[in-house]
């Protein structure tokens, strides 16, 4: 029973953190219109995935190179925000541009590269997500074990 | 050999808000095979693409979990139901207008015949 309160504990905080995010998504549309919100107007040819998984003793976890890529992204792109400035008298918009497209390749980005406040944090939350969404997973797999045991001794 | 090497992806099938979502936060691939891991499910929809879909990424050995809004689960229950490997594991997720409900949810329809139905609710 402590599994399936758990299980259902996770599936309450996944709930919110997909309505808030839902909230900035709602943002970012109105803010900047619902047709580049659609993934049919997006080019996705060369979408990769920034987050992988492993199985670790029955259990769901981030490869650890993911969070590691995310963090370089980010501090790559403070290093990026801060080189632009002191260089904004001697490049071009084109060029800052390019050089964050480079930066933000393979990524989701529906906005472009500099995308609006709210869907930098319904990125932020998604990404979030994930780790509940593991730790829902993992205690499912808890839960369906026990079940199987239990069926198994009965 | 590879895919297990790098790591294992999520793949989503859910309406346009829950995809689009998941892709933000990073999960989104179009592999070798010109094939994403994602399914958007709208009016036109069918439920036949729904289970293919479905069936095709349960059959991929580069996917561990999908996830996939409870209210489209619930058109292809059967399929959801028959699915019974660990891995890729299958998570109901809520989507914007329909909630998550625990008593529709698979994993623990299979576990109620072992405990009080009446703590689902």
């Amino acid at each position: 029973m402590e599994l399936i309160d758990k299980f259902i504990t996770l599936h309450d905080q996944l709930r919110k953190d997909l309505n808030l995010a839902s909230l900035c998504i709602s943002k970012a549309k109105t803010t900047h219109g619902i047709g580049l919100f659609s993934v049919n107007s997006v080019d996705t040819h060369d979408l990769e995935p920034s987050i992988r998984l492993d199985t670790k003793n029955g259990k769901f976890v981030l490869l650890k190179n993911s969070e590691n890529e995310e963090e370089k992204n980010d501090k790559k792109n403070k290093k990026k925000k801060d080189e632009n400035k002191s260089e904004k008298k001697n490049s071009g918009e084109s060029e800052d541009v390019e050089e964050a497209k480079k930066t933000f390749s393979g990524q989701f980005r529906p906005f472009g590269v500099l995308e609006p406040a709210a869907a930098k944090d319904a990125r932020k939350i998604y990404r979030n997500s994930i780790q509940t969404i593991l730790d829902l997973v993992s205690t499912q797999q808890s839960i369906l074990a026990k079940s199987r045991q239990l069926v198994e001794d009965c | 050999m590879a895919s297990a090497a790098k790591g294992k992806i999520l793949a989503v099938i859910g309406d346009e808000d829950t995809v689009v979502g998941f892709l933000l936060g990073g999960v989104g691939e179009l592999n070798k095979a010109r094939k994403p891991n994602y399914l958007i499910v709208d009016k036109q929809t069918t439920v036949q693409e729904i289970e293919e879909a479905f069936n095709g990424f349960c059959a991929r050995d580069d996917i561990a979990i999908i996830l996939i809004n409870q209210h489209i689960a619930e058109m292809i229950r059967y399929a959801v139901d028959n699915h019974t490997q660990s891995i890729p594991a299958v998570l109901e997720i809520p989507s914007k207008e329909a909630p998550y409900d625990p008593s529709k949810d698979s994993i623990l329809n299979r576990a109620r015949g072992l405990f009080n139905p009446e703590d689902f609710r």
